[in-house]
């Protein structure tokens, strides 16, 4: 039996077990790839800047949901500054330039938008004066406010303002019609006013009008309309406008990087150490698996709670911390007992008989034998470590500016996305986490053979 | 003497990842009252599988299993394995299996396993049968206290007496013993050697005595068949096969021991046993066989008969008539 | 045969291990305790005994496989007995091992080329063509050729006797003056037992090589040795010419010993044959006296005191047995 990688490769590509965890694994490191390539600013930095997600809905669930709902939900609409159409002119009696932005929006969709919001790009040194108004495909014509705006950028929260509530309420009486208690712009908008209970969309092709009198005659002024939607993307938002998509996509690099970093580095270490102990015996070995006893004893998580609370630490200072609390472990003294099993035979008592150096013996003789049951325990262990960074992210002690799985499902927590049932935001970055054990677990099943000797056929 | 063995054209072939072994294809033979017959062979001849053969304890992975095993008259082929099991299997014949002073369980004592045994097969009470295992520790010569201790506190020579006790618990006619010395070493060996020729002398027993020690063979061989590649080569008496073999393996195999008296030149064999899973055609020895010839390369050769009521195998002796 | 100055000189060899105690006396397992014996330039000695009477151990340790607990170990004139790692490199080169298991003594890793290279690469040959002609000798000398038959084939993949021979091409490479063969043909065939004592024997007659051979089967030890020592409970009892001793043995456990074993001859089934009783001892708690006594047919009452020594009783002929002792 030689070439013992060879015999790992086997395990895994013979089995349905194991072809079936490589798959799962190609899927998320698809993901991985797919992050690198389709994301390419730096996201941790990104995560955090709240005007970076500005353009999307907020709470949104994946879009895709769509497929199965009769009503279907709308996605977000842009109307750039392009897509207005302006006339200009300038009186010279009055000493003003009128400006007219108009915005035809098609809007076909079964619900109600989510937010409407204008943005007005004013470039003025002193102010101007500008009036909102809404037409619907049914004609009625709807004021909805009227301001002084000053140079820079300024947001209009069609939705929130009182003043459009109040232009909703007068238009409605003019028609003769009975306003509802509670007025909501993002319905009544986009509902037929003559029948304002109806909670059905109107649809049809909308003009966003916005009247400017601007006295300074250099000052110009832009503006976008964004009606938001009530779904996005893959993978759906959270409250801070944030595409899960991406942030999820991010945490697969990390989490796999974390979870084989981790493993390799803990299997490798504990084996060595292991075969060390073994190799030398006697007292080195004694304090070995003394050292050994008291790790495996020693509570992990709450030490890693304790450090990350007196600390704040970054993702690869917790690989560290981790890797330095496993080096000893059980893989340590499985590693031992298998060495000191290769040792007692008589090849390796052959090889000292013609002068081979205890280094040598170590390690041409003694961990290549080894080899097959630390491929196999990284695997296997991968997930656990998968899960502890998910779980310190969790309880709040992980990376706080890394988008990984674990923070975005502590993100979730904390925004109440069980409370209100905000079933994405939970769901698909807990779906990953589950998917890379799985996977894992499904290749270590595989590679069960190659580990346990005794199922080994000579 | 009456025959209380037969055994006609046994075959047990194993299934394996590698294909199929021909353990022992077409073994026949016949076992007197009262007499040993010592199966030789080398390793991988088949001997062991022939002894688990005639017990009908197949493995899982048999393929094919047939012949006809006639136990004091009686085929036992035609029994199901219940049946077997409680008539046949331990009162009749029993079985000292390779190794099998290894196999005691470490943390019964030694009277309890031996009790087992008769538990397993006999409607008593645990008291009759611890009595009837002190017992039989005196038969094979151990004092009583022995029922006691543990595996670990005997010593080799003890562990196999016990081992024979156990065979020996229902008084069977025939005994089957696979190599039961070869771990023991030259004394002990002598000790066990001469506790089977007084236990057969006072019991009437009958042997079976498989090993691949030719010498260790001779002290309890009455007929002695050769096995090689899964067959019998050659049958007769001890006195033919030691002094006047007839088969060129026999003759051979006995060249080749060493012998502590007398100054004699060994011949060694050229090449090895055969593969058992693809033997070579025609004669399975004829690769090393100094006298080969065309015919041995294409057909089987019979078992002719030899002088003095022996059997060969072998188409040098293709004038004679054939068993 | 037997030059005046040995090649190993044994004087006095004790190898005790000591046993773990709860309590602060250690019991020692004393598998060899005072061994003595010349072993002459060329000579092949056999050393016959059954198993625990420390005739493994007492091979290793004078390969320094194994650390002695006392006594003196000479090699070529020098003082091996305390000697540290480094300072036994050289005796690395000059004295081999031969293991009884066929497979476990070889790596199942590498191939028969890189079995062989193992030593030489560990002893500094660093042409790569040195190497091979080196490994080509040493299989042709075994007879495993057709080399390409072999030179790329895994252990797994030989028969029990070509494995055997691999292990002994091992040994003879770095062509050492001393070869320890341990049990070399026990675990082989009968059919193939005697084409690799032939073997041997050939191999030693050719380079001049100096065996110590350990056995339990006395019959196997005229074909490749000429002297033999009998080890019993970690001492020897006798030693000697091996057809001396056959013939005429002087100690009694050399007596039982090959009273015990049986030549192919039908007409043992009808006698039984004579043995002693008994088991050897174990080898933490040793009888007093004669370690043979409670076994001994001829036992006095001196033997159940005192420890008899090792006399030369007839010329060429050693015995340690109160019986015999001309005193």
């Amino acid at each position: 039996m030689a070439g013992g990688s060879r015999d790992i490769v086997d395990a895994i590509f013979r089995s349905k077990s194991g072809l079936a965890g490589v798959l799962i694994l190609m899927v998320i490191l698809g993901l991985s790839i797919v992050a690198l390539i389709y994301v390419p600013f730096d996201v941790s930095s990104k995560w955090n800047d709240i005007t970076f997600w500005q353009l999307n809905p907020r709470l949104a669930p994946p879009s895709w949901i769509n497929i199965f709902l009769n009503k279907k939900l709308p996605e977000t609409v842009i109307i750039g500054e392009k897509d207005f159409i302006k006339y200009e002119y300038y009186v010279e009696t009055a000493g003003l330039k009128y400006v007219t932005l108009e915005a035809k929006l098609d809007y076909s969709y079964d619900e109600y938008p989510s937010e409407i919001i204008a943005m007005l790009y004013v470039n003025d040194s002193s102010g101007m004066l500008v009036t909102l108004k809404w037409i619907q495909p049914n004609g009625i014509e709807i004021p909805l406010c009227r301001l002084i705006v000053g140079h820079g950028v300024t947001p209009i929260y069609i939705g929130n303002r009182k003043d459009v509530q109040e232009g909703l309420m007068n238009t409605m009486v003019k028609l003769g019609i009975v306003p509802p208690g509670t007025i909501k712009p993002e319905v009544l908008l986009f509902s037929d006013l003559n029948h304002p209970n109806s909670f059905e969309v109107l649809k049809g092709i909308y003009r966003f009008k916005i009247d400017a009198a601007i006295p300074n005659r250099n000052a110009t002024i832009d503006s976008k309309l964004i009606v938001y939607g009530k779904v996005y993307g893959l993978a759906g938002t959270d409250s801070k406008r944030r595409d899960l998509f991406i942030g999820v996509v991010w945490g697969a690099p990390v989490a796999l990087a974390f979870g084989l970093t981790t493993a390799i580095l803990t299997s490798f270490i504990q084996t060595l150490l292991g075969t060390l102990s073994a190799w030398y015996g006697g007292l080195v070995d004694e304090v070995f698996q003394r050292i050994t006893d008291i790790y495996m004893i020693l509570p992990f998580l709450p030490i890693l709670i304790t450090i990350s609370v007196i600390y704040k630490i970054n993702i690869w200072t917790l690989l560290a911390i981790v890797v330095a609390l496993s080096v000893f472990g059980s893989a340590t003294k499985t590693a031992r007992s298998m060495a000191l099993q290769i040792m007692s035979e008589p090849y390796v008592e052959a090889a000292v008989s013609y002068g081979a150096s205890r280094r040598r013996i170590m390690l041409l003789y003694i961990l290549p034998r080894l080899l097959p049951y630390t491929m196999a325990n990284i695997v296997l262990s991968v997930p656990s470590y998968v899960f502890l960074e998910a779980a310190l992210s969790l309880l709040g002690l992980g990376d706080p500016t890394m988008p990984t799985w674990g923070k975005i499902i502590s993100d979730a927590f904390e925004g109440g996305a069980v409370i209100h049932g905000l079933w994405w935001w939970v769901l698909i970055p807990s779906t990953l986490i589950i998917m890379t054990a799985i996977a894992f677990a499904l290749i270590g099943l595989a590679l069960d053979k190659v580990v346990n000797p005794r199922l080994r056929e000579r | 003497m009456s025959e209380i063995l037969q055994v006609k054209d046994l075959k047990l072939y194993y299934s394996t990842r590698k294909g199929i072994v021909k353990a022992v294809d077409d073994v026949s033979f016949v076992l007197n009252k009262g007499e040993t017959l010592a199966v030789v062979g080398e390793s991988g001849c088949g001997k062991s599988s022939m002894a688990i053969a005639v017990m009908r304890l197949l493995p899982r992975n048999v393929n094919t299993y047939q012949g006809s095993v006639t136990l004091d008259g009686e085929d036992i082929g035609k029994l199901d394995d219940t049946l077997l099991r409680k008539r046949v299997l331990w009162r009749k014949i029993s079985m000292v299996f390779q190794g099998a002073m290894n196999s005691l369980n470490p943390v019964l004592r030694i009277g309890f396993q031996i009790a087992e045994t008769l538990l397993e097969h006999e409607k008593i009470t645990r008291k009759e049968a611890q009595a009837i295992a002190k017992n039989s520790l005196e038969l094979v010569r151990l004092p009583g206290f022995i029922a006691d201790r543990y595996p670990h506190e005997l010593s080799g020579g003890m562990k196999q007496r016990v081992v024979i006790a156990m065979a020996l618990a229902l008084n069977p006619k025939i005994v089957i013993l696979d190599e039961p010395t070869s771990a023991l070493d030259v004394i002990t060996q002598a000790n066990i050697i001469n506790l089977l020729k007084r236990l057969k002398k006072e019991r009437g027993l009958s042997y079976i005595f498989i090993t691949h020690d030719l010498a260790v063979a001779s002290e309890l061989a009455d007929k002695v068949a050769v096995m090689y590649g899964g067959k019998i080569v050659e049958y007769g008496t001890a006195e033919q096969i030691y002094r006047d073999p007839q088969h060129p393996y026999t003759q051979k195999l006995m060249a080749s021991i060493p012998t502590l008296r007398g100054e004699k030149k060994l011949e060694f064999i050229p090449g090895a046993p055969p593969d058992l899973i693809n033997p070579p055609p025609g004669c399975r020895f004829h690769p090393r066989c100094p006298y080969a010839m065309e015919i041995c390369k294409v057909k089987e050769p019979p078992r002719f008969e030899v002088k003095d009521g022996g059997k060969a195998a072998c188409w040098l002796h293709e004038g004679n008539n054939v068993e | 045969m037997l030059s005046s100055i040995g090649i190993l000189q044994v004087e006095d060899l004790k190898v005790w291990f000591p046993m773990r105690r709860l309590f602060r006396t250690t019991m020692y397992a004393k598998a060899v305790d005072g061994v003595s014996f010349t072993l002459a330039k060329g000579e092949s000695l056999a050393l016959v005994g059954e198993s625990g009477c420390g005739k493994t151990t007492l091979g290793k340790t004078c390969l320094r496989l194994v650390e002695p607990t006392s006594g003196r170990l000479v090699y070529k004139g020098r003082d091996i007995t305390y000697a540290s790692a480094k300072e036994l490199k050289w005796y690395r080169k000059e004295a081999q091992i031969i293991y009884q298991d066929p497979f476990s003594s070889l790596n199942p890793f590498f191939t028969v080329y890189r079995i062989l290279e193992e030593p030489l690469l560990v002893n500094g040959i660093k042409s790569k063509e040195e190497r091979t002609n080196l490994i080509h000798e040493a299989l042709s000398e075994v007879k495993l050729v057709p080399l390409e038959d072999f030179i790329n084939k895994f252990p797994h993949m030989l028969s029990g006797g070509q494995r055997q021979r691999l292990a002994i091409a091992r040994a003879l490479i770095l062509k050492p003056s001393f070869i320890v063969a341990d049990e070399p043909v026990s675990m082989l065939d009968a059919s193939v037992r005697v084409e690799i004592l032939y073997l041997l024997k050939d191999l030693q007659a050719m380079h001049g090589i100096s065996f110590i051979y350990i056995t339990h089967d006395i019959a196997t030890v005229k074909y490749f040795s000429n002297r033999m020592a009998v080890m019993y409970s970690g001492k020897l009892v006798e030693m000697g010419g091996i057809r001396e001793v056959v013939n005429n043995p002087l100690h009694p456990y050399t007596e039982a010993l090959i009273e015990a074993i049986p030549d192919p001859d039908p007409n043992n089934r009808y006698v039984e044959r004579k043995v002693v009783p008994g088991e050897p001892q174990n080898p933490i708690a040793w009888p007093a006296g004669c370690r043979f006594h409670p076994r001994c047919p001829y036992a006095m009452e001196i033997c159940k005191v005192k420890e008899p020594p090792m006399e030369e009783i007839k010329p060429g002929h050693q015995a340690a047995c109160w019986l015999r002792t001309k005193r």
